[in-house]
């Protein structure tokens, strides 16, 4: 009972008490906490790895029409650029984890998490967060360009299935892909098939899927551990409470 | 010694007085018309004493019961909030009043948030619930703790009646309650209504009998059942001179430290605090008997704990601390500083144990709290004695 | 009362904890019978784990029980770890040797704070609460989340450790330290408390082995059974530490057991952090696996046990979760029996039971 009117006197006396007022004073995070996503479109490719790997399938990508003098982030591929559009990913909050899934295995970092945890709303429907509304502002981007397979997959392909159609090609959001002639003949035209860059191949697999005649499968390869993860420990920032700091 | 501020009496009795005289102006004036001569004889019939009085207490009731169930309940209410919070390392209530910006705050008006939220709710009755037994058992639980009020002095002159055998009065009604609780709990015919029901009339019965011990021994060193004599008494009786001198000497706390203690169990045990609230054991029972209550009716019943509580800590420091004796200041504001003292004991003590059983509280109070208050009696009896024949 | 009734307590009821109904039978106010229902928040984390592949069921694990959910994630990348057959870089099992570690002592934090506020101590439930806020809080700079931190992954850790890691947690365990000392005082000095737990639910340890008791509950029995200690996996043989153990069998040694474990789980964060190794933290692992692996850690409630399949897909085949506390409820009606109802809110806030993992 000492034990009570001691933390009593304390608390009254020597220091505030322990909780915050949340709504008027705001809880610290550090810097790799996860809350809301936000997407660097100077860095996005538009390659939808995160909506693959996403465990709860929230990720959804959206065309956004652009002018053909669009300049925040690279047009996501051959595909697009015909089309004047970027495709970006949208996240459907009210289904999202917070895994950082997405984050983790983004080839190019554009994925990151802000601040804002108040995301509660009043309808299913403003819980979809929309392409632009993650965007990161163009100016707050450091506009680094990395490019990893965290993967870990690159695309084999099987010749004699290759119908030559571009598909992929046109399909590949790095360009890792030319199409060259191949040895097989069409009308005594030679059939073209992809060449891959594997040095920039990322392992989205957008290629196998958009082939009509599965000639393209994934396929396990060995990479350097040191680009296998990014998720990089932060600058620190005093967050455990200050509890422990007026000891 | 200092005198006090109110006489509640005699105020109450000015103000009827006053009231009186203005109406019977106004009866005199329009009966001084033709054809409303008959409302003089009625204005006679106001001025005489017996009606005088009869207002006169009626208006000190209702200032008594402003006082006591509205300042001081809220205040109860608010202060267990702020002061468990502090014990708890949290801040309680601060803000009751939405604001875009925290611009300070005490959060006194949340015990009437609350109350406004309770009053909007439904009234639901349970289908298998006695309905009209259901429906009386707040009100009769609420009555029962007001009742007390009547006879509780907060000074000598802030009390509504000066009962010759107060004290006996006031335990009388202040122990009617485990009968309502009983009658809630078994209203609302439910399992875990009836065990709370049953199990606080197990632990009131078991603990009345102490508490009316304790208070028996103070009944004999005073001499006296009446509240102001006891107070008095305090003050006069010469045991330890000594610390006479700083006014605090003759308190019954010095000579019945066991009775004290015996008292504020048997208080803890009446209020249903922690360490004996098994009859509403969220854990065990839900709510046991308030379990059904939703609404106003759960108010009342929720609100009732702080009444009795209020009360209690004024009987505490009634009976064992001097009731309103202190030095320079008046004695309301003794009287008053005393009763959140023993508030904050009370506070104190229930959130920092757990709860106990049903048997080991049974055991508790049946094979300890008895002998010990029997023992305490002797203790009395002997401190009287030796008084009396000079020993100290 | 004459009769025997039947009493639910649950599936909505302050004591549970959780969706899960204890029917007892009550004769008077003695227990005469107890039924446990389980299945309410029956999710079927089995069957989803068949449909995603081997990246995906990690944060399922995390929501398998929400107290403790770094160490279900960890379990199950051990067993997908001895399907693939492979072995995570030294640095990596370190690293999840101090977040199982950390997740243990918040969800005893979390057990400590919920058996109180079964007692009625409300006072101990806050301030129980205020200090897994900390651990809480090192989680978070460790792994970026509170809850749910989705950390462990086949081959490693998800991430390394934030700089200054290492100096916070040496600050907040000089801090935790005392303020447990000062709890284990607060509390074995207080007669009411243990009044409410000395004697009550008594398991003996025949019993608890004839149960499929394990963790806490079985060492509160007497029985040395802890698998860092028995069947040691990641690096848990290199460290020096004491499984607790108390012979009594009653709520009280279980208490004791919880207890004794944040002070063993501190030691072990503290030499796991002097005896760091550099290097890699992750290795990849494959997508596809055939064959089986299964692997057992120690839960903070108990064995947790998980079984994997593969049949060369990138999915697995199978997966079959043991949870501890599903196998210990099993033993409560015979630790509720002959008590009073006040004590079943004392017997199952010591077995710390978390619904999510019994209703999987």
């Amino acid at each position: 009972m000492m034990f009570t009117l001691k933390q009593f006197i304390r608390s009254t006396l020597f220091r505030r008490p322990n909780t915050v007022l949340y709504p008027y004073e705001r809880p610290t995070f550090p810097e790799n906490v996860r809350n809301q996503h936000e997407i660097d479109w100077e860095k996005c490719i538009g390659c939808e790895i995160c909506r693959k790997v996403c465990p709860n399938e929230c990720i959804y990508f959206e065309f956004v029409d652009v002018g053909a003098d669009y300049q925040p982030g690279p047009l996501r591929s051959e595909m697009d650029t015909i089309k004047k559009q970027v495709r970006r990913p949208a996240v459907d909050v009210g289904h999202c984890l917070f895994c950082g899934d997405c984050e983790e295995f983004c080839p190019t970092d554009a994925y990151g998490f802000i601040d804002t945890i108040e995301l509660a709303d009043y309808a299913r429907e403003d819980l979809y967060y929309h392409a632009e509304e993650l965007m990161k502002a163009p100016e707050a981007s450091d506009k680094e360009k990395v490019l990893f397979n965290r993967l870990g997959e690159n695309p084999i392909l099987q010749v004699d299935v290759c119908i030559g159609c571009l598909r992929c090609a046109r399909e590949c959001p790095t360009l890792c892909m030319d199409m060259v002639p191949g040895p097989n003949e069409r009308r005594d035209k030679p059939v073209p098939i992809p060449d891959i860059d594997y040095s920039r191949c990322i392992g989205c697999a957008q290629c196998v899927d958009v082939c009509p005649v599965n000639c393209l499968h994934m396929e396990d390869v060995t990479i350097d551990d040191a680009f296998f993860y990014h998720v990089n420990p932060q600058e620190l920032t005093p967050i455990v409470s200050t509890l422990v700091q007026e000891e | 010694m200092s005198g006090h501020l109110v006489d509640l009496f005699g105020g109450s009795n000015a103000i009827a007085v006053f009231l009186i005289t203005i109406i019977n102006f106004i009866l005199r004036g329009i009966g001084s018309l033709p054809l409303f001569g008959f409302l003089n004889p009625l204005a006679d019939w106001l001025g005489t004493e017996p009606v005088v009085t009869s207002i006169a207490w009626l208006i000190a009731i209702t200032i008594m019961i402003t006082w006591a169930a509205a300042l001081h309940l809220l205040t109860f209410i608010w202060l267990e909030r702020k002061l468990v919070a502090r014990l708890q390392d949290r801040r309680g209530p601060m803000i009751t009043l939405r604001k875009d910006r925290y611009i300070g705050g005490t959060g006194y008006l949340q015990q009437i948030a609350d109350a406004l939220k309770l009053i909007q709710k439904e009234n639901i009755t349970p289908k298998a619930a006695d309905p009209w037994m259901f429906h009386i058992a707040p009100a009769f639980l609420i009555s029962t703790t007001i009742v007390v009020l009547v006879a509780l002095p907060f000074s000598e002159g802030f009390v509504v009646a000066n009962v010759p055998a107060g004290l006996l009065f006031i335990l009388a009604a202040f122990s009617l309650a485990p009968l309502a609780i009983l009658l809630a709990g078994w209203a609302q015919n439910n399992k875990y209504a009836m065990i709370g029901g049953m199990r606080a009339a197990a632990m009131m019965m078991s603990y009345e009998i102490p508490m009316i011990l304790a208070v028996i021994a103070v009944v004999v060193l005073a001499g006296s059942l009446n509240p102001i004599e006891i107070v008095n008494q305090q003050s006069q009786l010469s045991i330890l001179a000594p610390l006479a001198a700083i006014g605090i000497a003759n308190w019954y706390i010095i000579p019945q430290f066991l009775g004290f203690f015996i008292f504020l169990l048997a208080m803890l045990a009446e209020q249903e605090r922690i360490p004996f609230d098994f009859p509403e054991a969220e854990e065990e029972v839900v709510h046991g008997w308030l379990v059904e209550y939703g609404g106003m009716r759960f108010g009342m019943v929720y609100g009732f704990k702080w009444l009795r509580t209020f009360v209690a800590a004024a009987l505490v420091a009634l009976l064992f601390l001097g009731g309103w004796h202190g030095p320079v200041l008046p004695q309301e504001i003794w009287f008053i500083l005393k009763i959140y003292f023993v508030f904050f004991i009370f506070i104190w003590i229930s959130w920092s144990v757990p709860r106990i059983r049903i048997d080991q509280i049974l055991n508790i109070g049946w094979r300890k709290l008895i002998p010990l208050g029997l023992f305490n009696i002797f203790l009395a009896v002997l401190v009287v004695h030796a008084n009396a024949q000079g020993w100290i | 009362m004459a009769e025997q009734v039947w009493i639910n307590m649950g599936p909505q009821h302050p004591m549970t904890h959780g969706l899960w109904n204890l029917r007892v039978k009550l004769d008077g106010d003695t227990i005469v019978d107890a039924d446990p229902e389980m299945g309410y928040l029956h999710r079927g984390v089995e069957k989803l784990c068949e449909v995603r592949n081997y990246l995906k069921p990690i944060v399922l694990m995390d929501r398998l029980c929400y107290v403790s959910s770094l160490t279900w994630a960890h379990v199950y990348c051990k067993a997908v770890e001895n399907l693939m057959d492979i072995e995570p870089p030294p640095r990596g099992k370190y690293l999840n040797v101090i977040a199982c570690e950390l997740q243990r002592m918040a969800s005893h934090g979390m057990w400590l704070a919920a058996f109180l506020a079964d007692l009625g101590l409300l006072t101990g439930f806050l301030y129980s609460l205020r200090e897994r806020e900390l651990v809480l809080d090192l989680l978070q700079l460790m792994t970026g989340q509170r809850m749910n931190q989705n950390y462990p992954r086949p081959g490693g850790v998800h991430n390394d450790l934030p700089p200054g890691f290492e100096d916070e947690v040496r600050r907040v365990f000089r801090y935790l330290r005392r303020q447990y000392k000062g709890y284990k005082k607060f509390l074995e000095d207080s007669p009411t408390f243990l009044m409410r737990t000395q004697g009550v639910g008594v398991l003996r340890k025949e019993d608890a082995i004839n149960y499929g008791v394990t963790g806490p509950n079985l060492r509160g029995s007497g029985a040395r059974v802890d698998l860092r200690e028995l069947d040691p996996y990641d690096v848990y043989d290199e460290l020096d530490f004491e499984p607790v153990v108390y012979e009594e069998g009653d709520t009280y040694a279980r208490y004791k057991v919880r207890f004794g474990e944040f002070f063993e789980s501190m030691r072990i964060i503290e030499q796991a952090l002097d005896r760091l190794p550099q290097g890699p933290f992750r290795i990849k692992t494959p997508k596809r696996a055939e064959g089986e692996g299964y692997a057992r850690t120690e839960d903070p409630r108990g064995e947790a046990l998980i079984y994997i399949i593969g049949d060369g897909s990138d999915r697995p085949y199978r997966v079959k979760i043991r949870s501890p506390i599903f196998v210990t409820l099993s033993a409560l009606p015979m630790m509720l029996r002959g008590h009073r109802i006040a004590d079943v809110a004392s017997v199952t806030g010591g077995i710390d039971v978390c619904v999510g993992e019994i209703d999987k």
